[in-house]
This record gives C-alpha cells, structure tokens and sequence, in this order.
C-alpha cells in the first residue's frame, strides 16, 4: 500500500490529543477495564461461589480436559472458515459486477449488499427459518414439484448457520474486494490481454493477485466475527449446533462458573489473536501492511 | 502487405461518434503517430486497433489479416500506456517474461529473450527490482521491453511521454526512436505533442473531431498544411487573407472579423514566424514590406516571439533569434518583410465562409 501520509493542518492546537479523550476514556472503561478483570477472573479457581485460590491454572487445563469446549472451538473454526470461504466466493463475483458497472447500477448493488446489516438479526433469522424450515417457501415448492417426499434439512444443522451468517457478513468481504479492485489500473489488465493472456489467465496472474488485499482483509473479517458466533447459531442451528460462545453463555447463566467462561474467553481471543497474525503473514506475502 | 490498414472505420457510442469514417496505413517499419488535441477520436482509434473497442463500421486489419472479431489477446500487438501499467506484483524480469508464458515458449529461451530486451532498453541490471522502486523513465523502458519482447506485428504507444518530467521524457524519445529503428518495427503512437510528433514519425496523421484532417510526412504537414486546423495545430502560424496578382502575394487583411472577404482579396493563406524577416522602422518600403508596431515580445532564451501589429490592422508573429544587436520593444516601430513565396494558400474564402475557417477547438 501507498504511503497514506496526510500533511496535518495548520491548526493553532497546543493540546492535539485533547480531542481524543472521549473516546480514549471510553475505550479505557468498556475495553481495557474489563479484558483485566476477566484475566484475572480468568485465573481464580472457586467452589461453590467461595475462592478457593487467586492463581490458578486449573480454569484453562479443564479447557484442555474437556472434551466439549476443545469440539466446540474446533467446530466453530470449521464454521468460520466455511462462513468465511463462502462469503469470498460468493462475494468476489459482485464486487467484480460492481467495479464494471455504472454508478446507478453500483449503488443498487450496494444496497442489496449492505441492506443485512440494517435489518435485526431476529428478524433476518425467523425470516430465514420461514424460508428454510421444515415448511419453509423452499420444502413447500419443493414438494409442490413432485421432486421429494421428505423434507430437505436446510436448518437446524450446519447449512443453516451457514446460509444465515453469509447473508450478513457478505457485506465485509465485498468492500474491501470492491476497494481492492478499484484500485486496479485498467491497463494493467488491458497490458495483460494485449500480451496473449486470456480473460482467465488475466484474472489469474493479474486481477486476483492485485486484489488480494482486499480478499485476506475480507476473509479475515468475516473469520474473526465469526468466532464468536451466538445468537444466528443458537435460532438456526437448534441444538444441533455448538459454538464455544454458547459453551461460554452456559457456563455463565446456568453454571455460574466464571472462572471457567472467563478462562474461555481469554482462549479465544489468543485464537482470534493467532488468526490476525497468520492473516498478516499472508498479507505481507501480497505487500500489505509493508 | 501493410502491417496496419484502416478502411473506413467508425465508432459511435450511442449518439456520439468518435472515429468518423477513418482510414490509414502503416506500412512494415515505419512510425505513425496519430496526433490531435483530447476528444479527437486518436485514443479510441488506438483501441480499436488493439482490440478493447470494435468498430461501428469499417475494417481492421492487422499483418493482412481482418481482426475486427479477434479478441486482443490474440492480435500480437505491443502495448504501452501513459501510466506504465508494469504489474506491480511482479519484478521487471517477470513484467518483461509475461508475454512470452503466455505464449508457452521454454524457460530457457524466455531467459535469453528477456535478458536481450532487458540489455536493450539499459536495464539489465534492474532485473529483480519492484516497478514501485524504479523511476517514472526506468518503468516506461520497463513498459517498452516488455511491449517489444513478444516480436508484435506493430507496436501501438498511447501517450506515453506524458506523465514524465519533460527532460526525462526527451531522453526516452529518442531512445524510443533509437530502439524502433533497430527493431524496424512498425509503431503506432498516439499523442498530442506535437514536437514528439515531428520528431519520430515517418508520417503523421492529424485528427480532428474523429476525422484524419491530413496524412504526410513531418515535413510536408509544416510547410504545406490543408487547412486551418493543421496549420495551428503544427506550430506557430500566422492566417492572413491575401491578394494574389501573378506571382506576387500581398496581405490584405485579417482573417477574423467580418464574414465577408473584403473586395480583391484572392484566398487564405499561412505564413510561418520564422519566415517572417524584421527590419529597421526606417528600411526601404517594398511591396512586400510592411510597417508596424510591435505589440508584445516573449523572449524564449533562444529567441524572441514578437507580435507586431500591421497598419493594415493584421497582427503577425515573427521570430526574433538571440544573439543579434537589435533587440525589439514593445510600442517600437518595426518593418517586417514577407517574401511571397512565404505564404501557403490553405483555403478559398467564401461569401459564406468554408468549413475550415470555423474556428475549431484547438
């Protein structure tokens, strides 16, 4: 990327940071705050609601031990990387429609892209479950056609976490694809053809590498929101779904163990923390962030 | 067998035609520059040659054979923008060996090819830096060499020394010449320069509002132009009505201004600056000798560019060199000369006034 360096105005301030104080202090008492005390949390052991010990490790051996919350996590990475690889194929394509057409045809695609993220996500889901439920839109036409007697399982299962999330999140993967895209010279690819590349190949060795920013910013977006995945889970997967959000919503609400949902949390933010470095790995490959 | 022949192509985006009713040639080895000011039609045309436009009507055919379906990819043309439009995810070797992959030729000969080009255009020793870490001239040579690398049938050049610094973009011009004449390639650029125009090409085609208003060798378009938009495209020039009687050619006043030619006068003619001689206020008066006044002077380092206003109400360019004694003030008298072999008759004025006079956006 450019060198985005902007020459700051001339502006008479001898206090610049005074404008940063709102949200700085913000930042301070809803982020920096409670990430302390949940790691401390994290490390008391308690039983029955009596601290037994303030340093402890035994929080974080039975996330090892437990064999439920290390399914859960894994399940859930599988869904986000599922989620997000679905957004990105989903998503390029429109992105790339986007960039070629006009701007009247751009904005109505925009819309449509980011008209999810203005709707409540109840309402998004029971509106998914009338189209995808047992007698959703989809199994009645279905059925209307001859095509099947038993119902196609479309929710309460993985599909149906999928579906409902890509929905949404599309929306961050196609801007930064778009972003990327548009930040193409045209003649970059025009060079390409005019040497004997077809429009694949153009695509292939030109496009996608130049886009690739945009992708890995995309893909890593949607990937780190969906680890912590609950409520689309939890209205569309039924209990047939398990992500360790819920595991930590459990042990919360009905455990009162928060030693222990404390000592997942902090499990998956080093797991998101591991997903942002491997990201920037790969974006330093594709000169991002250098 | 032309490497490029156009015949009657024209190209209309909705109501609006940019290329009207064009055709040229570009025989093997020779330079041919399309030159005319933003809007006339020559990027479009360029387009059309390389396969990202087609044409609304008309013929392309490239090394003899009719491309007007042919995807770009296919055309074996070379390729150089304005904007370099190196791949910026690839070093110079590989922007250079993208051509040749394409194609499938074997490593080894890429390596050899790539180096030979590379070593051409000075730029061996670059092979395994980013575009990003070259200058501006480095990544047009970049450009050029990979353009070159695949032996395209004509190599087509869209404004390419317009985003470098004006020295930089002199030295590559020449370079550019140097490596077209070694290649005997045939070229075809696309500018509005004029000096590059006049410098490079074997012939030149000025284009205006997506017509060719003339084809000819650098030469012929200065000192013979057809019309009125040639003419003050190409140079500095002077329009003047005129009065011919046998060989004699007289100016009889100014072109501008009423639509009807005064009485007696016999065409329009050009005359350019240089061809206009000044003299002393008090030199002899000839016939072919008028007197003045001078109204501005624009010293060029080189020269001097001075406008002098006839009595006859006609203001006429001339050029003054440095290095002679006399130097010429504003509001000073002054008497220039013009020998009648001096003028070039562009047009017939009518009572209605031709075409050609129109005064056209330059």
């Amino acid at each position: 990327m450019k060198d985005g360096t902007l020459e700051s105005p001339e502006i008479d301030s001898k206090r610049p940071w005074l404008l940063l104080v709102p949200s700085a202090s913000l930042y301070v008492f809803t982020f920096a705050v409670p990430l302390i005390v949940l790691v401390a949390a994290s490390f008391e052991k308690t039983t029955g609601g009596v601290t037994v010990s303030s340093f402890s490790t035994d929080n974080y051996q039975s996330f090892f031990a437990d064999g439920v919350a290390l399914r859960a996590v894994l399940h859930t990475l599988y869904l986000s990387f599922a989620i997000a690889t679905c957004c990105l194929l989903f998503g390029y394509p429109v992105a790339m429609t986007m960039r070629r057409s006009g701007g009247r045809m751009r904005l109505l695609l925009l819309f449509f892209v980011v008209s999810p993220l203005l709707t409540s996500v109840i309402v998004r889901n029971v509106a998914w479950i009338l189209v995808l439920g047992r007698e959703g839109l989809i199994n009645v036409a279905w059925r209307g056609l001859g095509l099947t007697t038993e119902p196609l399982r479309l929710m309460y299962n993985d599909l149906g976490v999928v579906i409902g999330v890509v929905h949404v999140y599309l929306a961050f993967v196609v801007l930064p694809v778009f972003a990327s895209l548009m930040a193409i010279d045209p003649a970059v690819e025009e060079s390409a053809a005019s040497l004997g590349a077809t429009r694949v190949r153009v695509f292939w060795h030109v496009t996608l590498p130049l886009s690739m920013p945009g992708v890995i910013a995309g893909f890593t977006l949607v990937f780190v929101l969906c680890v912590g995945l609950y409520l689309t889970p939890v209205v569309m997967g039924g209990n047939f779904v398990v992500t360790i959000s819920m595991i930590i919503g459990d042990l919360v609400r009905t455990q009162f163990d928060m030693g222990r949902a404390s000592a997942f949390a902090v499990m998956v933010l080093l797991i998101v923390a591991g997903l942002l470095w491997l990201s920037r790995q790969f974006g330093q490959r594709y000169g991002v962030g250098t | 067998m032309s490497a490029v022949n156009i015949e009657n192509v024209t190209k209309r985006f909705g109501q609006m035609v940019a290329v009207a009713d064009v055709s040229f040639e570009v025989k093997p080895g020779e330079f041919v520059t399309l030159l005319g000011p933003s809007g006339c039609g020559k990027t479009t045309l360029l387009r059309i040659i390389a396969g990202f436009l087609r044409p609304s009507e008309g013929t392309v055919r490239i090394g003899g054979a009719v491309v007007n379906d042919m995807p770009a990819h296919l055309r074996n043309v070379g390729l150089v923008f304005q904007s370099y439009a190196l791949f910026p995810h690839l070093v110079v070797r590989d922007n250079v060996a993208f051509g040749l992959r394409m194609r499938g030729v074997r490593r080894r000969e890429i390596d050899r090819r790539v180096g030979e080009m590379l070593d051409l255009v000075q730029l061996g020793d670059r092979a395994l830096y980013l575009p990003s870490q070259l200058s501006g001239g480095q990544q047009q040579r970049v450009a050029l060499a990979r353009a070159l690398v695949t032996q395209p049938t004509v190599l087509l050049l869209d404004e390419p020394f317009s985003a470098l610094d004006r020295k930089i973009g002199e030295l590559l011009r020449a370079e550019l010449k140097r490596v077209q004449r070694r290649l005997s390639i045939s070229t075809i650029l696309v500018t509005h320069a004029q000096d590059e125009a006049l410098m490079l090409s074997d012939r030149v085609a000025v284009m205006n509002l997506g017509r060719i208003e003339q084809v000819g060798t650098p030469e012929r378009l200065y000192e013979r132009p057809r019309s009125r938009f040639v003419a003050e495209f190409l140079g500095r020039s002077n329009l003047v009505r005129i009065v011919q009687s046998g060989r004699d050619v007289r100016i009889a006043g100014p072109v501008e201004g009423e639509g009807v030619p005064m009485p007696g006068t016999s065409g329009i003619a050009i005359v350019r600056p240089e061809n206009v001689r000044l003299y002393p206020p008090d030199s002899e008066l000839r016939a072919d000798r008028y007197g003045g006044t001078i109204e501005d002077v624009q010293y060029l380092g080189h020269a001097r560019i001075v406008r002098v206003r006839l009595d006859a109400g006609v203001a006429i360019e001339a050029i003054a060199l440095s290095g002679s004694d006399w130097k010429p003030d504003a509001a000073s008298r002054v008497t220039i000369e013009i020998p009648s072999g001096s003028f070039h008759v562009i047009g017939e004025p009518t009572l209605s006034g031709a075409s050609e006079l129109d005064p056209s956006p330059r």
